[in-house]
């Protein structure tokens, strides 16, 4: 499902931030990519959500190859991916319900289509009593998952998420991080950055260490 | 249908971020708005001015003077080849007796100056009007050179110094608009596509977001682009209401005298038009600029 060949970031001659990165995620897995603050994890999801190009080396993302991508591939390539950002990244000018109905509306979706997969989304994740709700006015809980119902709702054939759990309590995390199972469960290939040793022993899936740029285990 | 259908919701888009930034909105209508009337103005007292000048321009006179002793035949023959020249607009032919009878008529009340005149020591002459086309130096030189090698004709004279100003002053007024007018154009072009590139940089998140959700350019841009056609309407519609006032206000505190020249321009119906079809193109041209900044992939 996502294929690195020897990819290198840097963002200037000095500074690299990636370094001869070569890993292959399958079609399904669940995969966590660990590492301390400034490792290079959330370099690593912003280069196969196509946010960031490489310097040097090849990413193959379902078949095809980011460094030929026109234009136009991008946006296509997002529509397939579901990203959890670390901060949201949700309209606070709009209801849950039109942040959710956005990421489905840019892909020309009929609007019937749009309500009832909207309205699945917002039970699945128990969100219905604040579809009509702005951003702001929820919790910091509700909103990651108004931010993890947005990237579910495009049904992706991989969801990425960037330390989902940062500003999450325990239980919270917890919960989240059962979701995000149980999404896998359902087909779904997962790759979820985080430093959250706890968490990522206790659900016991596969690791990618990052160290300095450098993939050491 | 699908193109009508993204239409309906890019219009609903742009209307909904109008209502919801109508701060932002009406600062930028407001700029549209009083740049577009400094440039009304500005264009209004030029073309007046152009008016004032082009009505003085109409009373250069040339003055033919014709030989004593033509018989009837040649002086129609003279009137007719004369009016027959391009340059021409007009001409009025005053005959001997006609010039002595103006000149007595100037002098009434100074006796002392007509005595011994018994016949008139006037030439006949023709008093040409020139045609708006050659209202200018050259044409007139051009006409006079004409005149002087027609047969019967003895001199020919015309004010050559003020025609000289007259249109040296023209050349100097439309000088002094282009630059003026270069200026202030560009001046609004500035302001406008900042006054818009604020607006827009406040949303730049929401550009953003939309670009990782997917959305291309043109989804993204669309709605942008129809609220700076808006924007650009009403701040031309402002602005159109802004100069007529302004006109009316003028016309009602001037003298009679001077009225026709300070009258609107145009008909009230294509200024208007004028006005929301550059109102429109510098909301649409501002947004893009704007717009070229902030939504990449």
């Amino acid at each position: 499902m996502v294929n690195m060949f020897h990819v290198y970031k840097s963002y200037e001659r000095a500074i690299s931030v990636l370094t001869d990165i070569t890993v292959k995620i399958d079609k399904g897995e669940f995969v966590f990519i660990t590492g301390a603050s400034g490792a290079g994890k959330s370099t690593l999801l912003k280069l196969i959500f196509c946010i960031e190009r490489p310097t040097q080396g090849q990413i193959i993302i379902g078949g095809k190859n980011v460094s030929r991508f026109t234009e136009k591939d991008t946006p296509l390539l997002r529509r397939k991916i579901g990203f959890v950002f670390q901060d949201f990244k949700l309209l606070n000018n709009k209801t849950v319900f039109d942040n959710i109905a956005l990421s489905l509306r840019i892909t020309g979706m009929d609007n019937r289509e749009i309500n009832k997969r909207v309205l699945r989304v917002l039970a699945y994740l128990g969100l219905q009593h604040r579809a009509n709700f702005k951003p702001l006015t929820l919790s910091g809980g509700e909103q990651q998952r108004v931010a993890i119902a947005r990237a579910l709702a495009k049904e992706p054939t991989i969801l990425l998420a960037d330390e989902p759990t940062g500003n999450l309590d325990p239980q919270r995390a917890v919960d989240i991080f059962n979701l995000f199972n149980d999404i896998n469960a359902r087909g779904t290939t997962v790759i979820v950055a985080t430093h959250d040793q706890a968490l990522i022993e206790r659900f016991n899936k596969r690791t990618i260490h990052l160290d300095n740029g450098k993939i050491v285990e | 249908m699908n193109y009508l259908k993204w239409l309906l919701y890019f219009f609903s888009e742009a209307f909904q971020t109008i209502r919801n930034n109508l701060v932002t909105t009406s600062v930028t209508i407001t700029t549209i708005a009083i740049s577009l009337a400094v440039c009304g103005l500005f264009a209004g007292i030029f073309i007046n001015l152009n008016n004032i000048l082009g009505s003085m321009g109409s009373q250069i006179q040339v003055v033919a003077y014709m030989k004593d002793g033509l018989s009837n035949d040649a002086i129609l023959n003279i009137k007719r080849d004369i009016a027959a020249m391009p340059e021409v607009d007009d001409l009025e032919y005053i005959s001997k007796e006609r010039a002595f009878s103006i000149f007595k008529n100037d002098v009434k009340g100074q006796k002392g100056i007509l005595e011994g005149l018994d016949a008139s020591p006037f030439p006949a002459s023709l008093d040409i009007k020139v045609k708006k086309a050659y209202r200018n130096p050259a044409g007139i030189n051009g006409l006079v050179s004409k005149l002087k090698i027609v047969h019967g004709i003895e001199d020919v004279q015309y004010g050559r110094e003020w025609v000289d100003k007259l249109f040296a002053f023209v050349r100097f007024i439309e000088m002094f608009a282009l630059v003026i007018g270069s200026f202030i154009l560009l001046a609004t072009i500035f302001i406008v596509s900042n006054t818009i590139r604020l607006a827009i940089y406040a949303r730049r998140e929401e550009i953003e977001i939309m670009g990782l959700l997917g959305a291309t350019n043109i989804f993204i841009k669309t709605p942008f682009l129809i609220e700076g056609i808006i924007e650009g309407f009403l701040g031309a519609i402002i602005a159109v209401g802004i100069l007529y006032l302004t006109s009316l206000i003028l016309v009602m505190k001037t003298p009679p005298l001077f009225v026709s020249a300070i009258s609107m321009p145009f008909s009230i119906s294509y200024f208007s038009l004028g006005f929301i079809v550059v109102g429109i193109t510098l909301g649409l041209l501002g947004s893009s600029i704007a717009l070229r900044k902030f939504v990449k992939n």
